[in-house]
């Protein structure tokens, strides 16, 4: 009986130095990434000021109640989350009495293969159980600790959906004050077009000559077309990492409970690997990292914009372009024109085209959407490398290998 | 109807599980079993250490081969078990496609429905792109001062107050829909080949493991049959049935597996009339956001999704076909082919 005693504890002497030499690291950094898992779900949701728009796009309303961010399909039924995660312990419990009866039959016959491999795969066990007590485990605590209406938050998911919401709404605010810039430089360009085409014709006697002294806007209509489709590329980026985040909540958790489960079984733990490798690197780090790098930033850009009235913005925006606030003052027609091309392109009087139209544009415009784009690319990058390095501690080396989603970035 | 687009592609016939493959693979099986008994024991009248070690080394392999034989199977068995109750539970089940039985017939169903759906909205910009050329411009001429030449007078043109370029950008996103739909299509046909996948790659890869010098080949064979015919199939009834299911276009108008020029219309071109007479209401902005949520989940499933259910297929295959055998990247392959 002493000598049983002592076996067992050789054995988890011998099992706990070897989790302890060759897993320690990877089980803190999962710990730590839980752990910052619950720092932005109770985040207070970022008010966007109540505009149809993001209201619409984020939160859902009218025939479209979800909005892109839709439930995790987990939670398409009540409990759902709870179903998955006891099916992940039932394969785990399986798991370990087949390992069980594994060392028993090494210990009666005497194999050391087989003794090391059930010595092996208890320890596996033993992190895969860990990695589900923390990740499911966390979200689930902060899940049913917050209770403050000012985080947005789905009823019945453990997943936090309110970071998810708060990244859409940032992108969506960044994204709806671009809307009726590109629709601002569309009226500006119909007008521009108006004015170059104006052409003087003085023929008195079949032979004379044409004039058309507004050509030269032609250049700054070009100019114009290059900011539109900058702004366009930018919208089209923000509306599309929105969709994506939609995604990522709604189908990754699957890679959570999947990973676990092929984590279990040795033939598959690479594959498990690389699944819990994805969810920690897109459905945890990609939203932190946007809401970390765009919460410091969009509120203020965003609040130079007051006033989303998509037909008063153009009707303010064209009259002066127009009337130049008066500030043209040169007396031949030429020169007329030349100062107002000079005042829109560097400046005037006027409020809304006080450092000029193209300056301007590039400040109050550009300048906030190739931030969010430089977020966006960062956050997807540091993502993707999380996702890597978490599937290699996990002994998954397909990410790397197949180099697809290099190419894809 | 002009946009009554009928579900083009081929729904997969299955025709349950592949039984005489796996019963060839574990008649293999018993073959190499039985030589290996036979060595065995010849083993013992020759006095031959090594051919002992061999025999005894095949029948270990050949029985963990039975046991994948028999793991697979069951594997198999699951899938082909009617993944309705499962798929509604989780709300990812395509319109019309509540009559799939087996997850290959879902997957093709899903990905059939997506693609039809995809269609009408390239359609729907293809025909729109005739319009912005119907609004006119005007042209002003003024001849203050006839005389016997052309006179002295002004002109001045008013462009039409359609943008210039929007034909263009419709031609291009046009063009987009109908190349990325390319490979969508070669989806579906991969799709109706997964079960040959799963038969045919299982067992020669089963077979191959069993033989001494062929056993990484094989490990590497039944990860590409597991990974393209049932990962690969189970990612695609989720995703697109996901898409499919949360895409208020698809799901209001896809009715026995076509498209109606009315619906489509209603649900994609009020939202763009909402997002050129737009007004800061809820109303308004919730219209504008269904036009944004509408077309970009379709163009996320022409892009995005095919790539990410790629990379997660080549991901299971590197991995599994690492832990029973040579490691496998079919997409690597793939790439470098091309």
């Amino acid at each position: 009986m002493s000598s049983q005693i002592h076996n067992m504890h050789l054995f988890i002497r011998s099992l706990a130095l070897n989790i302890s030499k060759s897993r320690s690291i990877a089980i803190i950094a999962l710990m730590l990434i839980a752990l910052m898992a619950l720092v932005p779900t109770i985040a207070s949701a970022q008010t966007s000021g109540g505009n149809g728009f993001t209201q619409g796009l984020c939160s859902g309303t009218g025939s479209n109640s979800t909005g892109v961010i839709p439930n995790s399909i987990l939670t398409g039924q009540s409990n759902g989350e709870q179903q998955a995660l006891l099916i992940s312990l039932l394969i785990i419990f399986t798991m370990f009495m087949i390992v069980a009866l594994l060392w028993i039959i090494s210990n009666i016959m005497n194999l050391n293969v087989l003794k090391n491999l059930a010595k092996a795969e208890i320890g596996e066990i033993i992190i895969t159980v860990i990695i589900v007590l923390v990740f499911i485990g966390t979200f689930s605590v902060a899940s049913s600790g917050i209770s403050s209406t000012n985080v947005v938050h789905a009823a019945g998911t453990s997943f936090g959906k309110g970071i998810f919401v708060d990244d859409c709404t940032y992108l969506a605010d960044s994204s709806y004050v671009l809307i009726p810039e590109i629709f601002g430089i569309n009226v500006v360009r119909w007008v521009i077009s108006i004015v170059t085409s104006l052409k003087v014709t003085i023929t008195p006697t079949y032979f004379g000559f044409i004039d058309s002294p507004f050509q030269g806007f032609i250049l700054f209509n070009k100019v114009l077309a290059l900011l539109e489709d900058i702004t366009g590329a930018f919208l089209l980026l923000n509306m599309g990492t929105v969709i994506l985040l939609g995604i990522i909540y709604a189908l990754f958790p699957i890679f959570l409970y999947a990973g676990v489960v092929l984590r279990t079984l040795p033939w598959t733990r690479a594959a498990g690997g690389a699944f819990l490798g994805l969810f920690v690197g897109f459905y945890i780090m990609f939203p932190i990292l946007l809401h970390v790098m765009l919460s410091s930033y969009i509120p203020m850009a965003v609040s130079q914009f007051p006033n989303g009235n998509l037909t008063t913005n153009q009707s303010q925006f064209v009259s002066s372009m127009l009337t130049l606030g008066g500030s043209v003052s040169a007396p031949s027609f030429l020169e007329k024109g030349v100062n107002y091309l000079a005042t829109i392109s560097f400046g005037g009087s006027s409020t809304l085209i006080a450092n000029g139209l193209v300056n301007g544009y590039i400040v109050a415009v550009i300048e906030p959407a190739m931030f969010t784009f430089l977020a966006i690319v960062i956050a997807f990058i540091i993502s993707f490398d999380l996702a890597e390095a978490t599937g290699d501690l996990l002994g998954a080396p397909s990410l790397r290998a197949s180099g697809l989603f290099n190419k894809l970035i | 109807m002009l946009l009554g687009f009928h579900s083009l592609m081929l729904q997969t016939q299955v025709s349950g599980i592949p039984s005489g493959w796996l019963l060839f693979g574990a008649t293999a099986v018993m073959v190499v079993i039985f030589i290996a008994a036979i060595v065995y024991m010849l083993s013992n009248l020759i006095h031959s250490e090594n051919a002992k070690q061999w025999s005894r080394f095949q029948i270990y392999e050949a029985m963990l081969s039975f046991l994948l034989l028999v793991v697979f199977a069951s594997i198999i068995l699951l899938f082909t078990l009617n993944p309705q109750p499962v798929f509604k539970q989780l709300n990812i089940i395509s319109p019309g496609c509540q009559g799939a039985t087996e997850i290959f017939t879902l997957a093709s169903c899903d990905l059939s429905q997506f693609n039809v759906a995809s269609i009408s909205v390239a359609s729907l910009i293809y025909y729109s792109s005739y319009f912005t050329g119907i609004a006119p411009g005007a042209t002003l001429t003024i001849t203050p001062i006839p005389t016997a030449g052309d006179g002295i007078n002004l002109q001045l043109t008013v462009p039409s107050v359609v943008p210039p370029d929007s034909a263009s950008f419709m031609n291009l996103l046009f063009e987009f829909i109908m190349f990325a739909l390319v490979f969508n299509q070669l989806q579906l046909m991969m799709l109706s080949g997964a079960i040959l996948f799963l038969s045919v790659f299982l067992t020669l890869g089963i077979l191959a493991r069993t033989l001494g010098f062929s056993r990484t080949f094989g490990g590497a064979m039944i990860a590409f049959g597991l990974g393209l015919g049932i990962i690969y199939p189970l990612l695609i009834a989720i995703t697109y049935g996901f898409i499919n299911v949360h895409v208020p276009f698809i799901t209001a108008c896809l009715q026995n597996g076509s498209i109606t020029a009315s619906c489509a219309i209603s649900n994609i071109a009020k939202p763009v009339l909402a997002l050129i007479f737009y007004s800061n209401t809820t109303a308004s902005g919730a219209n504008v956001a269904s036009l944004f949520v509408n077309i970009g989940y379709v163009l996320v499933g022409l892009t995005i999704m095919p790539v990410m259910v790629i990379a997660i297929v080549d991901a299971f295959i590197v991995d599994f076909s690492r832990a029973i055998g040579e490691q496998m990247s079919f997409a690597t392959l793939f790439s470098k082919f091309i």
